[in-house]
């Protein structure tokens, strides 16, 4: 029953023609019951007035019957006889099926019906002694008879009127309790139509509805979707016909469009990170190119310079003058270091060295007005850093810390270790900086006169971005100073990076 | 919204069955006012087709004559054909019936006529042709009918000259006036003995024998509605000194009692009337009428039809059946 349900009920077409076939069985059997009943109720109301209508022929064939009686008593027509025969014949036939169709006696019109038909014959059992008399020449009887018979259709119209007032008393009763029901099966009536149509409207409407409710859901869930909309709900069908098919293809389709565009924006994204990692190697390698132009410049015939200061100092152990043989060392490993390609790597150990050599030609220069102190946890000196990363810092703290200072300073270079970071600290007892200056020098922001009397010609901005590059880590500076007390600028290195980070530089220095 | 739908749909499914039902019920209503078979009173294979021919529209006595002449049909399995008398001053229509009985070959005729010749040659020529008759007055005594079935009117008589003379309280004699419901009499032959002759015939008897009644007047009542009243009034107008005024019938008998309290003489004239009613017995408790005579028309009707059945099992039957009179006061109106 279910499935026959289900196959009936899982296609529009069937939904359709149920609804179709439906509506007009119940309009049509409404219209037939009410049809019925009307039919059964005009035969009823023609039916009462039958009787009233057969009394008054039975009459009329009475009224012929004896007139002809009488013009052949009166006139001796053999016509009239013939005729009165004729019309007796016809008149005894209508009459025996008129009462033959009382079947028995059941009320006082029954009786009614039975004594007519008993005088009838009484009437023709006079009217033919009447004719028998006529034919013998017998006038007292034949008169008699006739007389006797005209007595009996008198007594025949008498119970005819009766039965005429008794039928029609009969109908008045009838008609009066019919006619109080009729009024009440009208409205019942009126009622039926009334409520087989808005059953039908009912049905029709809610139906309908529910059958293009998921196409609107379609429709509008579709609309969106041109608008570029695919996170609409799912249209959701609970029926089991091609909507429900059409809404499930729907959704799908929906979704594969969706999982299509995020695939596509998911590319998209790959493709721009790839864009800004190109973007930020052609930073990295201008960076480079940039501080290489800054050594280079530094760098003018460092070969003979390299051989003139060797020449200078082989001259000056020639001629016993220490100090100046190692003044020009110093001098010879500094310049050497510092024209050596940026794009390689050093140990911290390397950059301390060279601070040592920039202390003693710093020493010989200005005697000892100023001052540098090194509290170093000797563990991390092999530990691998991008070069010139140490020494702009004291040429900075130098130049614009203690450089104007007349009574001199002391310069502390720190490097320690705490759980992550490992800490690169050069501190200056000096004029210190304005809060805007530290903070520009906290946003990398470029300072015209960065490298200004620098030995190496790399200011802090370039430094601060080679540690970025080199470790891929934003957090690599830290800057305290105030003004008169000095200034303290932290290089962080961290630790569980640093190997690995020194690989990818490995790669950055292949690939260019 | 969905609820709504359901609830809508099952009211007007409701209303579609309600106004199918309805429409079956009242057209089953409109069956049952046609239904033609509602109107019979005959087992439809009658044994017997008897005439009643009687007035019976303004006379209590022969409204329960017919009722009981009906339940003997129903009894016998006798088919009743009633042929009311609208006319009771016409004894033409009556002797039509009797003729059109007669040539509708009828089992047998109940008829109250007057005496007349017609009248008798009617019940003459059908019991001729076979036709078995009883009568409810008695007719001519040379009339060729089966029986006469009613009171005896000479025992009527002497039975209310009883009643009244214990009707009035004011001691002997009893001042009487009568009321006779006997229009015709005075157009009929003079030679011949009525009912209402026999029935003063006995009540005189009675008057002359015991002394205790004094008759002051005997009028005769006209056919029309107030005759009974303006005779009443008439006897309080002429003898102020009435004790008792005596009616036959029960029309007569409700108009004096009306008469007696509209002209405030309750306790000083009471009424001795025949037949019962409600009306009567709500005077007879009020002790405006004195006491009734009961003709018993029921019986005479029932017995009537039982003569005319047993005439064709058994040839003889008592061409006088006598139906018992009897009388009811205070004492005993509530048994009837």
């Amino acid at each position: 029953m279910k499935e026959l349900w289900d196959r009936i009920f899982n296609s529009i077409k069937t939904k359709i023609i149920v609804i179709f076939v439906l509506t007009m069985f119940l309009t049509s059997a409404s219209g037939i019951f009410i049809l019925g009943l009307s039919s059964n109720i005009i035969e009823k109301m023609d039916d009462m007035f039958a009787g009233n209508v057969e009394i008054d022929k039975f009459l009329n064939d009475l009224y012929d019957v004896n007139t002809n009686l009488t013009n052949y008593l009166v006139t001796s027509d053999s016509d009239s006889l013939i005729n009165y025969y004729r019309y007796k014949d016809i008149f005894s036939e209508k009459t025996k099926s008129m009462f033959s169709e009382i079947h028995g006696i059941y009320s006082q019109n029954d009786l009614i019906y039975k004594d007519i038909a008993y005088m009838v014959d009484s009437y023709f059992n006079e009217a033919e002694a009447a004719v028998e008399a006529k034919r013998t020449d017998n006038a007292d009887n034949y008169i008699a008879r006739y007389t006797e018979a005209n007595r009996i259709t008198g007594y025949i119209r008498t119970y005819t009127d009766r039965l005429n007032l008794n039928i029609l008393n009969t109908n008045t009763t009838q008609y009066l309790g019919m006619s109080e029901n009729l009024n009440k099966l009208r409205t019942a009536n009126l009622v039926l139509i009334v409520s087989v149509i808005l059953l039908n409207v009912l049905v029709i409407s809610y139906l309908t509805y529910n059958m293009t409710k998921p196409i609107i859901k379609l429709a509008h869930s579709a609309e969106e979707m041109s608008k570029g909309n695919f996170d609409t709900d799912d249209v959701e069908v609970y029926s089991q016909d091609e909507l429900s098919i059409m809404a499930n293809a729907f959704n799908a389709m929906k979704q594969s469009i969706r999982n299509y565009i995020s695939e596509l924006h998911s590319k998209a994204d790959t493709e721009s990170q790839l864009l800004e990692q190109q973007i930020e190697n052609l930073r990295i390698q201008s960076l480079l190119v940039d501080a290489e132009m800054k050594a280079l410049q530094m760098q003018i015939n460092p070969h003979f310079l390299f051989n003139t200061l060797n020449a200078g100092v082989q001259l000056a152990m020639i001629e016993g003058a220490d100090r100046t043989s190692t003044f020009l060392d110093n001098m010879s490993m500094i310049f050497r270091y510092n024209v050596k390609s940026l794009d390689r790597k050093v140990r911290i150990r390397d950059e301390i060295d060279t601070i040592k050599a920039y202390e003693d030609l710093f020493i010989v220069r200005f005697g000892d007005i100023m001052r540098f102190e090194y509290n170093i946890d000797q563990s991390l000196l092999d530990i691998d850093v991008p070069p010139l990363i140490i020494q702009p810092l004291v040429e900075n703290a130098t130049i614009h810390g203690i450089g104007n200072m007349e009574r001199g300073g002391i310069i502390n270079i720190s490097i320690s270790k705490d759980d992550t970071v490992i800490r690169i600290c050069v501190q200056d007892n000096g004029a210190g900086m304005s809060e805007e200056t530290r903070q520009k020098v906290l946003d990398c922001q470029r300072f015209e006169n960065d490298v200004s009397g620098n030995m190496t010609g790399i200011g802090i901005y370039n430094v601060v971005q080679r540690l970025k590059l080199f470790f891929r880590c934003e957090d690599v500076i830290e800057v305290e100073s105030a003004q008169g007390k000095g200034t303290k600028v932290i290089l962080k290195i961290p630790c569980n990076s640093l190997l690995e980070k020194v690989d990818d530089m490995k790669l950055l220095m292949n690939v260019k | 919204m969905k609820w709504l739908y359901k609830i809508s749909l099952a009211a007007l499914f409701a209303t579609v069955v309600a106004s199918t039902a309805l429409a079956l019920y009242y057209f089953n209503m409109v069956n049952k006012a046609y239904d033609k078979n509602s109107t019979n009173v005959f087992s439809g294979n009658p044994k017997y087709h008897f005439s009643l021919i009687i007035n019976s529209r303004d006379d209590e006595y022969w409204q329960s004559f017919k009722e009981g002449v009906f339940e003997a049909g129903k009894a016998h399995n006798a088919a009743i054909e009633y042929n009311p008398i609208s006319d009771p001053d016409s004894i033409d229509k009556t002797v039509e019936y009797v003729n059109i009985a007669n040539k509708s070959r009828v089992d047998g005729i109940i008829v109250n006529g007057e005496n007349s010749p017609e009248y008798s040659e009617a019940i003459a020529s059908a019991a001729k042709s076979g036709i078995h008759i009883v009568v409810g007055l008695a007719e001519s005594i040379d009339s060729n009918r089966l029986s006469y079935v009613g009171n005896n009117f000479y025992d009527y008589g002497v039975k209310a000259a009883k009643l009244i003379s214990i009707a009035s309280d004011k001691g002997t004699p009893i001042n009487l006036g009568v009321i006779l419901s006997d229009a015709s009499r005075s157009e009929i032959d003079k030679t011949k003995i009525s009912q209402s002759d026999v029935m003063l015939s006995g009540l005189t008897s009675v008057i002359e024998s015991e002394k205790k009644i004094k008759l002051l007047c005997t009028l005769y009542k006209d056919s029309d509605l107030l005759g009974a009243e303006d005779l009443t009034k008439s006897i309080l107008t002429q003898h102020p000194d009435v004790d008792v005024i005596f009616c036959t019938n029960a029309k007569d008998t409700v108009a004096a009692a009306r008469v007696i309290v509209e002209r405030n003489l309750v306790g000083e004239v009471v009424i001795v009337g025949t037949g019962i009613n409600d009306e009567i017995k709500h005077y007879i408790n009020k002790g405006i009428i004195f006491g009734v005579m009961d003709r018993n028309g029921y019986n005479a009707g029932y017995k009537s039809v039982e003569v005319l059945c047993g005439s064709f099992v058994d040839s003889f039957q008592s061409s006088y059946v006598s139906i018992a009179t009897d009388i009811y006061t205070a004492m005993n109106i509530d048994q009837k």
